[in-house]
């Protein structure tokens, strides 16, 4: 299967404001994360990519179609929720995915049928025949997901779904994003929520400035860092940290038992044990340090700032 | 409360079938709209008290066909009395009444459209203040702008809905009453006198449709409080026509004639319903004297002047909310 998304020097402009700066950006299909601070640009990258915001230059694909010639029939087999409530006041929730479904061209008996499906599948059970206006905060983000999976897409963008919900509902949103991934329905979720990008996400695109910062898997951005360590220890601290220095390995942090150290050199492991060799101490563990999510766009963010 | 499990049961399941046109869409939005409005049970007592105005001309032919009998006798006074006061036309002492069927009948729905401007007002400002403005307050666009609606989807449903109740209460029950005039006064003989009254009535209400929809649709587009809406309609539609009775009033005939005669939205639809039901005419190739109707019709307006202030009004405002339409569509994701 082809990329889901291409864009190509992707550039939009409000008057003076660069909103997207030359984004060039391949996604595969599968549950990406779209990370980035207020500002960052995300949003406007998703209305370019729905062909609503028409592009200052470059040119961009999604799922294979010209977000400048094939708008309509991107958002055939795209499904958005957006951040914002956007109910229709008066609509009951199998009302409103019934709606959605007919804008997006169903007929009216697969609309109704489809909305009942949906509904189902996001755990709706008899609310669904209740105003959408009486809805809690965590049904109402189910409505939204319900009314952007109607049509059946092939992408689905995830504006924040799971703002405002409680920890119990964050949990219902992210086990159906996996599952949509399962499916076979590819996700950009757009979240300031690490830990949620963290849970879903197999992929992460971080923005700032218009720009993406870095890109790739998570897994990748996880990985073990070859030269730092966390050292859990019992022994003398002052005579183990001295021989630790010695050897060149750099103590870093300190606390009751556990040090974290900085090797030389990639692989230079055997350092730290010479060194509680020498002074009797006991090694419980050595750790190699895992960069987090977060640390990893603290540090884009940082880079971008300097930059 | 119902929440969803942890532990959920469904999975999700693929949908096998195939999208239609997405041109089509608009009649979606058309339904959704009619729907919801008529949930309001202040909406449906407003339609249903439109018929009044068909009722009293249903009422007015009935008479008429009854005065065809008993005209010159002491029982036609009390109708004379009655029509005279309705059509401001002094039909008494007129033996053949039924020639001047047809031109009785387009002056009954003349003032019948005068009436019926008052259901306009209050339908447009109850279900079309908050047609855009409602969308704009709930941050509803992107459920439309996110699914392949264009914005000329949009605004063709949107300007639907609003002539789908204008139509309620003008070409409904103008059609009713005439259909149930004929059938009250005599059926096909009465048919073949004002059968082109219904062509006269489709295009007059038709006109109150297009101008009313398409002025509420932009003043809906402006703001997302309907209260706004609502005043800035019940002014544009009230103020002019205040102003234009106090220049009726002080200003000489020649210039109530001119472009002066022309401020007022009701009175311009008014001069051009009157000029499409062709009463002028009809009076005029009648053996009636002119005096006689002079009330009912009031001061000759050139309709051209009317009709091309209805037109700008209608393109300045099928304009703007296009423009507005678009650049909701532009920003719905991120708004």
């Amino acid at each position: 299967m082809g990329a889901i998304l291409e864009c190509d020097r992707l550039t939009k402009r409000y008057g003076r404001i660069v909103a997207l700066k030359g984004i060039t950006l391949t996604l595969q299909p599968g549950i990406v994360g779209l990370l980035g601070p207020n500002g960052a640009g995300k949003s406007t990258l998703i209305s370019v990519l729905l062909g609503q915001t028409p592009v200052t230059s470059g040119t961009a694909t999604v799922l294979g179609l010209d977000i400048r010639r094939r708008q309509r029939a991107i958002r055939r087999r795209v499904g958005f929720v957006p951040e914002n409530d956007c109910l229709i006041p008066g609509m009951s929730g199998t009302g409103y995915v019934y709606f959605a479904g007919r804008l997006a061209g169903m007929s009216h008996a697969d609309a109704m049928q489809r909305a009942h499906e949906v509904l189902d599948y996001v755990g709706m059970e008899e609310a669904r025949y209740r105003p959408a206006e009486q809805y809690s905060a965590g049904m109402k983000q189910r409505l939204k997901l319900a009314q952007a999976l109607v049509h059946d897409p092939d992408l689905l963008f995830l504006d924040e779904p799971t703002n405002g919900m409680d920890p119990q509902g964050r949990q219902v949103m992210l086990s159906l994003i996996s599952d949509l991934g399962r499916a076979g329905i590819s996700v950009v979720l757009s979240s300031h929520l690490l830990p949620d990008v963290e849970r879903a996400c197999e992929r992460v695109v971080i923005m700032g400035g218009g720009e993406v910062l870095t890109e790739g898997h998570l897994e990748e951005m996880n990985k073990p860092h070859p030269t730092l360590y966390r050292v859990d220890f019992q022994g003398d601290t002052t005579s183990f940290q001295r021989r630790l220095t010695e050897r060149t390995v750099r103590v870093l942090e300190q606390s009751d038992g556990c040090f974290q150290i900085a090797l030389p050199e990639e692989g230079s492991q055997r350092l730290v044990f010479q060194a509680a060799q020498d002074t009797g101490t006991k090694l419980f563990g050595l750790h190699p340090k895992r960069s987090s999510l977060e640390e990893t766009f603290m540090a884009a963010i940082q880079r971008q700032q300097n930059a | 409360m119902t929440t969803a499990s942890t532990d959920r049961v469904h999975q999700y399941q693929r949908w096998q079938g195939t999208l239609g046109k997405t041109h089509w869409t608009w009649p979606a939005i058309v339904v959704s709209g009619i729907n919801l409005s008529l949930r309001h049970s202040k909406t449906r007592i407003l339609l249903l008290t439109s018929g009044m105005p068909a009722l009293t001309a249903v009422g007015v032919f009935y008479i008429t066909s009854l005065l065809e009998s008993v005209v010159g006798t002491e029982e036609a006074r009390g109708m004379y009395d009655f029509l005279n006061a309705l059509l401001h036309i002094d039909i008494r002492g007129i033996s053949q009444l039924a020639e001047f069927r047809d031109v009785l009948w387009r002056s009954t729905f003349l003032m019948m459209a005068r009436l019926q401007m008052i259901w306009v007002l209050i339908v447009v400002a109850r279900v079309g203040t908050g047609v855009i403005a409602n969308d704009l307050k709930a941050r509803a666009l992107p459920i439309y702008f996110a699914k392949p609606v264009t914005p000329a989807t949009y605004l063709l449903g949107k300007w639907a809905v609003v002539a789908f109740f204008v139509a309620l209460v003008t070409l409904v029950p103008s059609h009713a009453a005439f259909a149930l005039g004929i059938a009250l006064t005599g059926g096909p003989g009465t048919w073949a006198q004002v059968f082109t009254l219904a062509v006269d009535l489709t295009a007059s209400g038709a006109l109150v449709c297009v101008v009313s929809a398409a002025v509420i649709l932009a003043l809906s587009s402006i703001t997302s409080d309907q209260r706004y809406v609502t005043v800035a309609w019940v002014a544009i539609c009230l103020l002019p026509a205040f102003a234009q009775a106090i220049i009726s009033e002080s200003l000489p005939a020649d210039s109530r004639m001119g472009w002066l005669g022309c401020i007022s939205l009701r009175d311009d639809i008014v001069i051009v319903i009157e000029y499409l039901l062709r009463i002028r005419q009809g009076l005029a190739a009648t053996s009636m004297p002119a005096e006689r109707f002079a009330q009912a019709l009031g001061s000759p307006v050139d309709p051209s002047k009317a009709a091309l202030v209805l037109g700008a009004l209608t393109v300045a405002a099928i304009v703007f909310s296009w423009r507005r339409v678009v650049r909701f569509s532009r920003t719905a994701a991120t708004v």
